[in-house]
């Protein structure tokens, strides 16, 4: 699989864009909707499936548009491909505040594992994918889900996070313990586990929830300060009363319990 | 000797992991690598653990040479599946009867997980379950709970949204008969009945809770007795003195309470629907059947002849094989049904004459007019 390489520079300081500087026939995949502007030369084709070009047939390509689906992307990929004779831009704009960090898959091993929503751009190549929580206690408790993004390829991919991201590389055996939801991305290697806070004093009226996502080494971890469902659910308790009603969930007392749980939803 | 692929964490190594070469000798384990590595570490000195994401990856990690931070301090990661294989097997040969586990999270961690996982999931799912198939026994009982003023109240809304569009007419023959059956049934009954005519020609008779009962002109027309309609009206007094509307209303409520939880609308959309559809309803078997047999038990009590009831519901079946009229489909009509009638008819009787009504049956006909 031929990688792009790609030159790019990230503007702005929390709410942050990116523009991609693509080479003549050097192309770029975009997440639906995030487009910002595009200069001249640049053409927009959009792909069923994920764009990485190497799926075979139409079954194939039912099944990466299926995956993009499950993690909450649209089932089109929009592909920017530069077919002017010169270098033309194209920039990509974060959702929310927030910062947008690059990842060179090349230097990480090859995979790694996003939140949803997560992923913003990538040179393409890149293919996303769904990686499957297996462990019940970490999809229920562990702030992410049971459902998280996986990116493969070797060339740049560019994710996005809400508040102030860091990153940081976890030695053998190096544990951190993580307020669930701020998890952005993990490298395979990191065991992700989620783990009781101590005393029932503390999970009751600590505000952190029950449990802590806990992500031991070795690996690249990337968290996030401000998950973006906390700051929705600020803005959201500050908005004036009776302009929305409050979001009917699915089952008996979910609310209640995904507060206590969650622990990020204040 | 076999070789396979790894990344290696570590000193000296890239801080997101090298991709290095491994070669898995009796000895142990020997990094073929374009770093720098020194050192060979024995199998005896290798920890083995099922580590990563959703543990799909296989960790051996060791002390490094130097000791400088103590504890494992180097550890190569596979995740290629033949990798993991190979590893398995050489250690199985070099060290028989170790187990690879994965890492477990603590007792307490795991406790209150489960414990979570209960409360939030576990328990509601069997909650609705529970609701769902023991629907009519909680419909049951919560129906029987409601005082009799407060089931007159909602009769009295129920049949002041229907009564407009009913068509009530009064024939003052018809209705002196539907009057004067009615009371001599009802006596004694804490509700207080009525009944009214409606011009209406499909044959059919309903109630509605609080002692509300309607009978259409069809049914009188189709009856060729007094002991007929007597019949059809011990019935329907029946459906309200056993309170089977609130049954089915409580019923059906309670399985769209369910259905709400399930779907996760708690606007009380449903509730409301279901409380809509409440003039739709039509009973249970069950609820017929003790009618019925009820119905019987009733109209022996008033002297009249509960002959009358059967003979009005057979005619009625036999009709089902012309036409369907309303009454069928809110009264299903089975062999079941009428055998049970024929059952326990001669018991009621048993022992009882009854005087036969005295009305007319040319004048009520004509009356209708």
């Amino acid at each position: 699989m031929a990688m792009d390489i790609i030159d790019y520079k990230i503007f702005g300081s929390e709410t942050q864009y990116i523009e991609l500087e693509l080479d003549p026939n050097e192309s770029a995949v975009g997440e639906a909707g995030s487009m910002f502007y595009m200069e001249s030369g640049i053409e927009m084709d959009t792909v069923f499936g994920d764009g990485s070009a190497n799926q075979g047939g139409f079954f194939g390509k039912l099944m990466g548009a299926g995956k993009r689906l499950v993690t909450g992307e649209s089932l089109f990929t929009t592909v920017y491909e530069n077919k002017g004779p010169g270098k033309a831009k194209v920039a990509f704009g974060a959702p929310y505040p927030g910062k947008i960090i690059p990842v060179d898959l090349s230097k990480i091993g090859g995979t790694l594992i996003c939140q949803k929503d997560a992923f913003l751009c990538a040179a393409k190549g890149v293919s996303i994918g769904i990686a499957f929580q297996k462990k019940l206690g970490v999809g229920f408790f562990g702030g992410e889900g049971f459902i998280m993004q996986k990116l493969e390829g070797d060339g740049m991919a560019f994710i996005h996070a809400g508040g102030t991201m860091m990153k940081r590389e976890l030695a053998v055996g190096e544990t951190l313990r993580v307020d669930t939801g701020c998890l952005v991305s993990l490298q395979p290697s990191v065991q992700y586990d989620i783990q009781y806070v101590g005393k029932i004093k503390t999970a009751l009226f600590g505000g952190e929830g029950l449990f802590f996502a806990q992500l031991q080494g070795p690996g690249t971890v990337i968290l996030q300060s401000l998950p973006f469902s906390r700051l929705a659910s600020r803005v959201f308790a500050a908005a004036p009363a009776g302009k929305g009603g409050g979001g009917a969930s699915g089952l008996v007392g979910g609310s209640v319990l995904g507060g206590l749980i969650g622990g990020d939803d204040d | 000797m076999s070789r396979v692929p790894a990344t290696a964490f570590g000193p000296g190594f890239a801080s997101a992991g090298s991709k290095v070469e491994v070669d898995l000798s009796d000895y142990g384990l020997r990094l073929v690598t374009p770093e720098a590595f020194d050192g060979e570490p024995p199998w005896s000195h290798v920890k083995a653990e099922k580590r990563g994401f959703n543990d799909a990856q296989l960790m051996l990690s060791w002390s490094g040479e130097s000791r400088s931070s103590g504890g494992s301090n180097y550890a190569l990661m596979l995740s290629d599946v033949a990798a993991i294989a190979a590893v398995r097997a050489k250690l199985k040969q070099v060290q028989p009867g170790t187990k690879i586990g994965a890492t477990k999270a603590d007792a307490t961690t795991r406790a209150w997980s489960h414990a979570m996982v209960w409360i939030g999931l576990i328990a509601p799912l069997m909650l609705i379950v529970a609701l769902v198939i023991y629907s009519k026994e909680i419909a049951g009982w919560a129906a029987g709970q409601m005082p009799i003023a407060t089931e007159r109240q909602l009769g009295e809304k129920l049949w002041a949204m229907q009564k407009p569009g009913l068509g009530i007419v009064q024939r003052p023959v018809v209705n002196k008969m539907l009057d004067e059956i009615g009371t001599k049934l009802t006596q004694g009954s804490p509700y207080k009945y009525e009944f009214h005519l409606v011009d209406n020609k499909t044959v059919n008779a309903f109630a509605m809770p609080g002692g509300f009962v309607v009978v259409h002109a069809g049914l009188i027309e189709r009856a060729s007795s007094a002991e007929e309609v007597a019949g059809v009206l011990a019935h329907e007094v029946q459906h309200v003195e056993k309170r089977h509307s609130l049954k089915a209303m409580a019923h059906s409520l309670g399985l769209g309470i369910a259905a709400s939880l399930i779907m996760g609308d708690v606007s009380g959309g449903a509730v409301v629907g279901a409380a809509q559809e409440m003039s739709r309803l039509s009973f249970s078997r069950e609820s017929e059947t003790e009618a019925d047999l009820e119905g019987m038990k009733m109209l022996a009590r008033a002297g009249i002849d509960p002959t009358g009831l059967k003979t009005f519901f057979r005619k009625m079946s036999e009709d089902t094989k012309l036409a369907l009229p309303a009454i069928l489909s809110s009264h299903p009509a089975s062999e079941d049904r009428f055998a049970l009638i024929d059952r326990e008819l001669p018991k009621t009787v048993a022992g009882k004459t009854f005087a036969p009504l005295p009305y007319k049956w040319d004048e009520i006909k004509a009356g209708l007019k």
